[in-house]
């Protein structure tokens, strides 16, 4: 296994670990006020200090990614749901369908994900449902269009013309042979915009267009330490740097697994 | 080439068409009313509806978006229910910031990522490539506000060499108006050079291999300059498509770089727009920006016409 592979699966598993132990465990309530302590450096009660409300910054963090890792989920899985049928309706329907869309496709694309994010808050209030939903919707072209792009190379193969000749239909075809053979790129894409989901994430909740306070999110403990940049500059850096290590991790993985899957792709180290 | 240019041409009419359409559907169909949100839930029923026939609220829903996206054509973009005063100005007072700061941050990622990609391609598997990779790699994973907070943290908090936020202007001279802009360039770049430069650096490794780069070097022309005068060339087409796509995200992260270094720009405008719920200049902001990255994209098909002729002759389809 390549080494950045390596790195990809520690850093990624430990992110995961981390969210799923804070489901049972932190090691104090994420939510805790503790005014007498605010602002307190990292010490053995504190390992990474407090914020300004007195709020143990680890546990903060350990409940973020939880938040993070689930808006990337449900982000990705809208994008790819929606994205791949798409894909592969272009390609297998071919002509105007195709067209159609693949246009829309192209339109869509046009608006990232914070534009959307946007015209939903400005309507509807910010709110996490909001911003994944956003988010899954600059998905959908990403997949769409690789989707497209794999099934019309698998179309020619002899696979595909064996089954149409004993007269298996379209989408039996789809399933049972076009998108297995398509899933290891279309895998290797997800685990990619997984990495850029939790990045929009933290960007959304940073302009407070995200998950909203109570509920921990890196980006949101960013814009907070803001006003203490100049007293407390661990503030600030510490929720950045778990998000390097969520997006850096998930990047490595799906580097590695292209390299796995497609030796040609292979980087030239 | 004529031929493909106006196909092209007419592609990106219908796509700034529906994609107005996509914005004014999403903003006046989902609930919510306008007159009643600038006039409060106190305002008698017919000063509402006298309000709501000056703004054309009472017009049927496809006579509402012609007037908007008439109004667009002629430089008309409603008057913002928060300032009451023309769209266009209040935008075009903020792209004196906006623009810059794109402008800069382009320049900045290309000037690092070219270099960088051509340097690492050059020495491919040695320690240079190896830890000018390393870093790209660590560089896409750095959320670019973030890298905002570090640079204010060092260079304005630790090292006072650049102020913090804000903008002064440009009527106090170019050099406090670049200042101001450097950090906030300089966190949209980085990030994005680091992308950039990946990119640049499997595309000359790809060209390099190529017959026309041994024939070069063959008659005797040096290493590098066979690589930046024959490779280079031939691996900007993914180098610009990139750029192309780039373009949306730096149009979404001035958004945020502008809110971090509380820039007076268009980012910063919409973001207000939307605290305020000033509805009009949302939908303004977002079909402005929507439609630049449009046409951007327009411009980046016709750049691969530029660079390899073979696109148009062929049609240029897929």
């Amino acid at each position: 296994m390549p080494r950045n592979m390596r790195v990809g699966i520690v850093l990624t598993g430990f992110v995961v670990a981390v969210a799923l132990v804070a489901q049972f465990w932190t090691p104090y309530p994420p939510l805790a006020i503790d005014v007498i302590h605010r602002l307190a450096p990292p010490s053995a009660q504190h390992w990474l200090g407090t914020d300004n409300f007195g709020r143990d910054v680890a546990s903060e963090l350990m409940a973020g990614a939880a938040t993070s890792l689930f808006v990337a989920v449900i982000a990705v899985v809208v994008g790819a749901g929606i994205g791949i049928p798409v894909g592969v309706t272009a390609a297998v329907g071919g002509g105007w369908i195709d067209t159609v869309l693949m246009r829309a496709a192209d339109l869509t694309f046009a608006f990232p994900a914070l534009l959307t994010a946007v015209m939903i808050t400005a309507l509807r209030g910010p709110g996490a449902v909001d911003s994944m939903l956003a988010i899954g919707i600059f998905n959908i072209p990403v997949f769409a269009r690789l989707a497209r792009g794999a099934v019309l190379s698998l179309l020619g193969r002899d696979f595909v013309l064996a089954a149409r000749a004993v007269g298996a239909k379209w989408h039996t075809i789809a399933i049972r042979h076009l998108l297995p053979n398509a899933a290891p790129i279309l895998l290797v894409q997800a685990t990619i915009q997984f990495a850029l989901a939790v990045l929009a994430d933290a960007g959304l909740s940073y302009l407070g267009l995200g998950s909203q306070p109570p509920q921990p999110s890196w980006g949101r403990m960013l814009a907070d330490s803001q006003s203490y940049i100049w007293s407390d500059p661990l503030l600030p850096v510490l929720p950045g740097i778990a998000i390097v290590i969520a997006v850096l991790g998930l990047n490595l993985l799906g580097d590695g697994l292209r390299d796995k899957l497609d030796p040609k792709l292979r980087r030239g180290r | 080439m004529t031929r493909f240019l106006l196909r092209r041409l007419l592609g990106l009419a219908v796509m700034l068409v529906a994609a107005s359409l996509v914005v004014f559907v999403v903003m006046n169909v989902l609930p919510g009313d306008p007159a009643l949100l600038m006039l409060g839930t106190g305002a008698t029923k017919s000063t509402l509806a006298a309000l709501r026939h000056q703004m054309g609220l009472d017009l049927p829903l496809w006579q509402q978006y012609l007037r908007w996206a008439g109004g667009l054509l002629e430089g008309n973009f409603g008057i913002s229910y928060t300032y009451q005063t023309p769209v266009a100005g209040l935008i075009l007072s903020r792209l004196w910031v906006t623009l810059p700061l794109a402008g800069m941050s382009i320049l900045l990622s290309v000037g690092i990522a070219i270099p960088v990609g051509v340097i690492a391609a050059t020495r491919q598997g040695k320690a240079a490539d190896a830890a000018l990779m390393g870093a790209a790699q660590l560089g896409v994973a750095v959320p670019n506000f973030w890298l905002g907070l570090l640079l204010i943290l060092v260079f304005a908090v630790r090292l006072h060499w650049l102020p913090a936020t804000g903008f002064p202007g440009w009527s106090h001279g170019i050099l406090p108006g670049v200042a101001a802009l450097l950090m906030p360039a300089v966190s949209l770049a980085l990030p994005q050079a680091a992308i950039l430069a990946r990119v640049t650096r499997s595309a000359v490794i790809e060209a390099a291999g190529e017959d026309y780069v041994r024939t070069a070097r063959a008659k005797g022309l040096a290493a590098r300059a066979a690589i930046w005068g024959h490779a280079l060339p031939n691996a900007l087409i993914p180098v610009v498509t990139i750029m192309g796509f780039q373009f949306s995200y730096l149009l979404a992260g001035t958004v945020v770089i502008e809110n971090v270094f509380t820039l007076p720009g268009m980012g910063r405008l919409l973001f207000q727009a939307i605290a305020g719920r000033d509805l009009i200049t949302v939908q303004d902001i977002v079909v402005l920006l929507t439609g630049s990255v449009i046409v951007v994209n327009t411009l980046v098909d016709l750049t691969y016409a530029a660079i390899d002729p073979r696109i148009s002759v062929g049609g240029g389809e897929r």
